[in-house]
């Protein structure tokens, strides 16, 4: 308990100085939120305008690829303000950076996601919510207990995914000793599977991201059990089992980040 | 004179040919990547189609092939001229660059053209094989076709360096460019019709749209590739596309005095 009390204070602490830095910094964080309302509000505008010219795609109509649309948005934002450190895993293993972490008496993984609270992806939540609630107008979502518990279950078990799979290909150079980043690579398939519904791939590609690479999960299956679009065969619903396979892929990604810290050999000279 | 400067940026080319060609692993995740795009884009048309014939006068197959051949150009279209102002300026090593007895845009484009040659070889011919295996040949309207595409293509090039390298001069003011780059980077690639053509806007945003610059990148190119224009609509595209490049270069070449002017070095 006192330990958990300590782990906390520790995490206000960094997640205050990181806010307070990048404060200092406010044409940045402005500029931010105009990049990422371009982004993602434009990026919406070419789906509608495609599904007006079209009529559905993979069976969805517009207005439930608003909602998914504006879910993933958001999972994505939240995964960058928590997650974004990840990205540089692979920079920090070859040049050392994680000797700082090491010789402190706290978890090398725990400081390593708190030292950097990213404000900025807060800047992806704006166009985000704007979308989403678009959404919900749209497909006439009724504001219950129920419907908030699985999107806010959704939205963190996305985030999970998310931050699972960034670690996990940042954990990869503790054996590669690379800086090869595999963020882009990462970050396409991301918007691909959570932002469009998964019935437009072919049936393999369903199977893979469902099961090997559960990536059809950041939103794609608790979206369609929320928008209640076919009567499910399995009584839990999708969210719940969504958190569940975003907490177990971020459990795994934990662990191969320890196994592989045992392997860091700092930088030489 | 000319010779001894063409040769200078042709060994600016080769140099960039060189150092590319030695890190495996990006080309790699490159093609990777692109093809990842590749598959998804031939997906999501296919389910818009979903067996229907013609959408705005375009049917699935020339769809598919608009598809493969913009992901293949977005390769070729990479621009370093941004980024190659932003760290020189931040540096100074702009100052050095200046001392060379060649135009620094020349070299900067000498560079671009060099990192292209290389993409033609290392992504483009892979994805255009992989492509063709995956989602059948993207074959063009006629060989005439091919050719007047080859003329667009290299016009539209010019054009998007030359918004480039204006946005790279910015540089020189704010020194520091951040999140501006991404903004044109999303404005790029959903303005010009690189991954949606703009023929499925709706009317008032397409004739806005087709009078800005970033249209002749790569829907016009790809819009005779797929032969979706007639030879008038072709003639009359092409006269505008020529106007903006034209346009461009007056304005790159009054922005260019001004920025030298405004060359800070920072530190000694």
């Amino acid at each position: 308990m006192k330990k958990i009390k300590y782990y906390a204070s520790v995490a206000a602490a960094l997640t205050r100085q990181s806010i307070q830095s990048r404060l200092e910094y406010p044409f940045m964080l402005i500029g931010h939120v105009l990049a990422n309302c371009v982004q993602w509000v434009v990026g919406f505008a070419t789906i509608k305008f495609v599904v007006d010219s079209f009529g559905s795609l993979g069976g969805w109509g517009y207005e439930s690829l608003a909602f998914l649309y504006g879910m993933s948005v958001l999972s994505h934002g939240l995964a960058v303000v928590f997650f974004i450190q990840t990205w540089y895993m692979p920079y920090c293993v070859v040049e050392g950076e994680y000797d700082m972490f090491l010789l402190r008496p706290m978890g090398v993984l725990f400081q390593f996601l708190f030292e950097d609270f990213n404000l900025i992806g807060i800047t992806d939540m704006i166009p985000g919510l704007m979308v989403f609630f678009y959404g919900c107008a749209k497909v006439h979502l009724e504001v219950n207990a129920a419907n908030i518990a699985l999107i806010l279950f959704t939205l963190a078990g996305g985030t999970l995914i998310r931050g699972a799979v960034w670690i996990f290909c940042g954990s990869l150079s503790f054996w590669t000793k690379s800086t090869a980043n595999f963020t882009d690579m990462v970050g396409a398939l991301f918007e691909r599977v959570s932002m469009y519904p998964l019935t437009i791939y072919p049936k393999w590609t369903q199977a893979l991201f469902t099961f090997l690479l559960p990536l059809a999960w950041i939103t794609f299956y608790p979206v369609k059990d929320i928008l209640e679009m076919e009567g499910s065969v399995i009584p839990v619903p999708m969210a719940v089992i969504g958190l569940g396979v975003g907490a177990v892929m971020f459990a795994l990604s934990c662990g191969l980040f320890r196994i592989g810290m045992r392997r860091y050999e700092s930088a030489g000279s | 004179m000319i010779w001894s400067k063409m040769k200078a940026y042709l060994f600016v080319a080769k140099v960039r040919i060189q150092s590319a060609l030695a890190y495996r692993f990006n080309v790699i995740s490159t093609i990777s990547i692109q093809c990842l795009l590749m598959f998804a884009m031939a997906c999501f048309w296919k389910a818009a189609y979903g067996g229907t014939g013609n959408v705005s006068g375009v049917g699935e197959r020339e769809m598919l092939t608009y598809t493969t051949i913009s992901v293949i150009m977005g390769n070729l279209l990479t621009m370093g001229v941004e980024g190659r102002i932003e760290s020189s300026v931040r540096s100074g090593s702009v100052a050095l660059d200046m001392l060379k007895p060649v135009n620094i845009y020349g070299i900067y484009l000498a560079e671009d053209l060099g990192d292209m040659a290389v993409a033609f070889f290392q992504t483009a011919v892979p994805l255009f094989l992989i492509g063709s295996a995956l989602f059948g040949l993207p074959a063009p309207a006629s060989s005439v076709h091919v050719i007047l595409f080859l003329v667009s293509f290299a016009v539209g090039y010019l054009i998007n360096w030359m918004l480039a390298a204006l946005l790279g001069m910015c540089a020189f003011k704010t020194i520091v460019m951040g999140p501006i780059r991404n903004v044109k980077g999303f404005v790029m690639k959903l303005l010009s019709g690189s991954v949606i053509p703009l023929w499925f806007f709706p009317d008032g945003v397409r004739v806005v749209l087709e009078c800005l610059p970033f249209v002749n990148i790569y829907q016009l190119p790809l819009g005779i590739y797929i032969g979706r224009y007639t030879f008038g609509e072709m003639l009359l595209r092409t006269v505008l596309q020529l106007f903006w490049c034209a346009a461009l270069w007056l304005i790159f070449h009054a922005v260019q005095k001004k920025a030298a002017a405004a060359v800070l070095i920072q530190g000694g």
